[in-house]
């Protein structure tokens, strides 16, 4: 979803905040952006998914990117949001809850402005990620959230030990 | 009307239209005989619609007359098979054919 | 989102389950040859795929039916036997019309020709001549819609001295479909006025029937001259007596106003008024009967034969699923006041919602019958091609299971059952060698057993060697050289991924898929696969299923913050956990209950829950067929009725876990999976007594 469009036309996307970094998603796939309710944790669940959430009757995933991207987790504060997108997973739209520690705005970026990711000197798995844009003088990281959860998390410890 | 003993008359074997006239002289001299006719058809074994007809024929005479008709037993066997696909065991003939026994 | 109905997919919906029907006769058929009912069954099959098929515009399959249908025909006229040669061409003719139905375009050219000569072969004439020259209508008549018709007729009457006969009439007529005869005998005249050989009787008839019309004309063809002959068609609703009699001009509507007045019993009434005969009447209250009959079975026949998308069922549970969640809530919401009307309320809504819950759940329960008959093919024809003698029986085919499990349950059962056929029955020398009977028998066997169904597949054969089992699966590394397990684990490794004991591979089993593939489908069914075996006796392979996918009993428990769903279905019992038993924690955890030792898994071990130890523990008995464990829990919480739903993939690696459900208060709580949590706390015993 989301994945095929016009370089040359201006794209809406959703801006948070992970960790203090800005990061960007298309906006087409959000669904709703949620305060943070009660999350239950799935027990011996990978660590970047421990839990769930109740989206108007439906059971629906939270994941923690920061884990996913190997960033430290930081404890919630009454700016963390969930944002909740839709993802093709099998053949079937799957509705997924991103954790954020803030959620920005709705705002428009030009595609063919993005650079390319540098493959050396970046914090997050460079397969994750779309390019970089530049923003009141800081970066903004232009998700690929299909790649997010198209590969097995095969750096992530399954089973974690305690 | 002195009542005369019950005539039976019994029918056997192929009671069809080749045998109509011959069944038919034999019902009206039962009729003029007596009061009260039984007819015995339990050893019939091929029965058609001349046959039936004419038993409804007697009896309707013998009414007719204020004599009864009936049968010695209920119907079976072709008779009843005959019966059967005329529908007679249905409505108030029933009585007459069956002896009130259910069809 | 309305849904198109294809009337040709209908149609073939409608087909394949005539085909399935036609299957299961003809089987049956060649085990009671002379049964007649079959024979009839059969034929009315073949006879309603000749005429559907020929209205879809399937000319090729309803002409090539035809002639299978006059075979079947000559032998319900006793004209040829239902042998086994008959049976089996017609098994083969059954696939071929399917074909022809379902991929017209795939049907090889000249299959129809070639079993057609192999049926005119059996018949012993050739395929024209099998057509019979009265019926010889190659275009398949048109099936017709059934309806009602009011028949009077009256013969010549010279009609029977030139030799017609009205029982003959009467009874093709009786042939044609339901049909109520009355005979009116008004015409008969005094013994002695009366010519012996004359025709003086008339009938009155009425007949529902899918023929068409002129079957009735065709019935009086020979007798057509000089009789008085009426065919109308009547609407079938029930109506009065009165109006039967008026329709019937049997009274006058004027005589019948007047008779009217003086109810209550109108026929004797208009009788003795001398209105009409006792006969009229008979016939206008055989009439009204047959007539509401009809009407009877015309309804029955809507109510019975509504056909429903399966999408649409599945919208309903979702939605009934919903309402029991929303209803949930609105139970805790009315708990937590002190509103008595409103807590009767909820009470209501909740017998409500559990009775359409109920109800739905019943539309989509369908009876296993309809599986088990389409293995009977697979085991004649696949026993055939072994060179081995096996008879199918079953039972419990009324059992009724979830669509969807039904569906999803034929592929792991063919591979079961061809397992059996395969490698369990011998051949029938080798069982003679052993004493036992040339044929080995394979039954199939469905049982309710409370929310859950058993399906067995036992049969006579070999068994399972252990002793082969144990030593493929040290070759394939799954357990450790000398490794010593009880029977049912090591008949468990059977279900691994790649373990094959088929020495040889063959073309009915071992195609290189092994029993992980069922294994993994009746786990996503949340089934079990129970094993049992005796060496040289036979094998038993048990399936354990949930009654249905959507909505299971629970029981709500509370483990530190979290709060889980166990199947009712599951739980054996609660007890305490005594101070005792709970620091008794050297080596493997134990409880004795009522003098048996049954071990126990602490839940807030297993899911890492890291809140302190609380002061009154609850052991849930959970069993699972051979094993009962008990669980350890901080608080139960009580009975739940819960709607199931899936995990996403992103937890597809949570085995502990078959899915999730939303609680009253909008929270989401996780339904245990026990034999898989089991098997999990079993894994994790040794990591703890290594630690």
């Amino acid at each position: 979803m989301g994945t095929v469009h016009s370089l040359a036309r201006p794209v809406e996307i959703l801006t948070l905040a992970l960790c203090g970094e800005a990061f960007a998603l298309e906006a087409v796939i959000v669904r709703e952006i949620l305060d943070l309710i009660p999350i239950t944790i799935v027990p011996n669940a990978p660590r970047y998914a421990t839990g769930l959430i109740n989206v108007r009757g439906k059971v629906v995933p939270v994941v923690d990117l920061r884990v996913r991207f190997g960033m430290t987790q930081e404890p919630t504060t009454i700016d963390t949001r969930i944002v909740v997108i839709e993802n093709i997973q099998d053949g079937e739209a799957t509705m997924i809850g991103l954790l954020a520690d803030r959620v920005y705005e709705v705002t428009e970026i030009d595609m063919q402005a993005i650079e390319a990711t540098p493959k050396v000197g970046m914090r997050w798995p460079p397969e994750f990620i779309r390019g970089i844009s530049r923003r009141n003088g800081g970066f903004l990281i232009i998700l690929d959230i299909d790649r997010v959860f198209a590969s097995e998390p095969a750096r992530e410890d399954r089973l974690h030990a305690s | 009307m002195a009542s005369a003993p019950t005539v039976v008359i019994d029918f056997s074997g192929a009671a069809t239209i080749r045998h109509a006239d011959e069944i038919a002289g034999r019902l009206k001299q039962a009729l003029s005989s007596s009061d009260r006719i039984e007819v015995d058809c339990t050893a019939v074994t091929e029965v058609d619609i001349a046959f039936i007809q004419l038993i409804l024929a007697a009896r309707k005479t013998a009414e007719a007359a204020g004599k009864t008709l009936t049968l010695s037993a209920p119907a079976v066997g072709a008779l009843l098979e005959a019966l059967t696909i005329c529908g007679t065991q249905d409505g108030p003939r029933a009585q007459f054919w069956l002896g009130g026994r259910a069809a | 989102m309305a849904a198109i109905i294809d009337p040709v997919e209908t149609f073939r919906a409608e087909a394949r389950e005539l085909f399935e029907q036609l299957e299961t006769t003809l089987l049956d058929i060649e085990a009671n040859p002379s049964d007649k009912d079959l024979i009839d069954t059969a034929f009315r099959a073949l006879h309603t795929i000749k005429g559907s098929g020929a209205m879809f515009g399937f000319d090729a399959a309803s002409a090539f039916t035809h002639h299978v249908e006059n075979a079947f025909d000559l032998v319900r006229k006793g004209k040829l036997s239902a042998t086994k040669e008959l049976v089996e061409v017609a098994l083969t003719a059954k696939d071929h019309m399917r074909t022809l139905i379902e991929q017209p375009e795939a049907a090889p050219f000249g299959r129809s020709e070639a079993i057609l000569a192999q049926l005119a072969g059996i018949i012993g004439i050739t395929p024209d001549m099998a057509v019979p020259g009265k019926n010889a209508k190659l275009q398949p008549e048109p099936a017709a819609e059934r309806a009602t018709y009011r028949i009077h007729f009256k013969l010549a009457q010279n009609a029977m001295a030139m030799g017609a006969n009205p029982l003959l009439l009467l009874k093709e007529l009786r042939e044609l479909g339901d049909c109520t005869i009355i005979t009116d005998t008004d015409g008969i005249p005094a013994l002695e006025e009366m010519d012996p050989s004359g025709c003086y009787l008339a009938w009155n008839a009425l007949l529902s029937t899918d023929q068409p019309a002129s079957a009735i004309d065709d019935v009086f063809m020979f007798v057509i001259d000089d009789m008085e002959l009426t065919v109308e068609a009547i609407e079938p609703e029930s109506k009065r007596l009165g109006e039967i009699l008026v329709e019937r001009h049997a009274v006058s509507a004027d005589a019948l106003d007047k008779a009217l007045v003086q109810q209550p019993r109108l026929g004797a009434m208009l009788v003795k008024e001398g209105l009409v005969s006792t006969d009229k009447v008979a016939a206008a209250l055989a009439e009204q009967k047959h007539l509401k009959v009809e009407v009877e079975k015309a309804n029955k026949v809507e109510a019975a034969d509504i056909r429903v998308q399966a999408s649409r069922l599945d919208e309903l549970m979702d939605q009934v699923g919903e309402l029991v969640i929303a209803q949930a809530r609105l139970r805790q919401l009315a708990n937590a006041g002190s509103d008595i009307h409103l807590k009767a309320l909820v009470e209501e809504i909740e017998r409500l919602s559990s009775e359409l819950r109920d109800t739905t759940m019943g539309i989509r329960m369908v009876p296993i019958g309809s599986l088990f008959s389409r293995f009977r093919r697979l085991v004649r024809d696949l026993s055939k091609e072994l060179g081995k003698e096996i008879q199918l029986t079953t039972s419990g085919e009324e059992t009724e299971l979830d669509k969807t499990v039904i569906e999803r349950l034929y592929d792991p059962l063919v591979h079961l059952i061809r397992n059996s056929l395969d490698h369990g029955i011998e051949s029938p020398e080798k069982r003679e060698a052993h004493g036992k009977a040339r044929q080995g028998t394979i039954h199939l066997s469905a049982t309710h057993s409370g929310a859950q169904v058993l399906i067995s597949i036992k049969d006579d054969g070999n068994g399972i060697d252990p002793e082969r089992v144990h030593a493929k699966a040290e070759e394939n590394g799954l357990i450790q050289p000398g490794a010593e397990l009880s029977e049912s684990e090591l008949f468990q490794l059977i279900l691994q991924p790649g373990f094959s004991t088929a020495a040889k591979v063959t073309s009915v089993s071992g195609r290189g898929v092994g029993m992980d593939v069922v294994k993994r489908a009746i786990d996503q069914l949340r089934g079990t696969i129970d094993i049992a075996s005796t060496l040289g006796e036979g094998s038993d392979m048990t399936l354990r299923l949930p009654l249905t996918l959507a909505i299971i009993d629970g029981l709500l428990i509370r483990v530190g913050d979290g709060r889980y769903v166990i199947p009712l279905s599951a739980v054996e019992e609660c007890v305490e956990l005594t101070a005792e038993d709970d620091l008794r924690t050297t080596g493997r955890d134990f409880l004795n209950i009522r003098d048996e030792t049954v071990p126990f898994l602490r839940l807030k071990a297993l899911f890492n829950i890291a809140t302190p130890a609380e002061p009154y523990q609850k052991v849930v008995i959970v069993s699972t067929g051979e094993n009962r464990v008990g669980l350890v829990v901080d608080q139960i919480i009580g009975d739940y009725q819960t709607v199931i739903k899936s995990l996403s993939k992103i937890h597809s690696s949570v085995q502990t876990f078959s899915g999730a459900t939303i609680l009253g208060d909008g929270t989401v709580a996780l339904i245990i999976d026990v034999p898989r949590l089991i098997d999990f706390g079993q894994a994790c015993e040794p990591q703890k007594k290594a630690s």
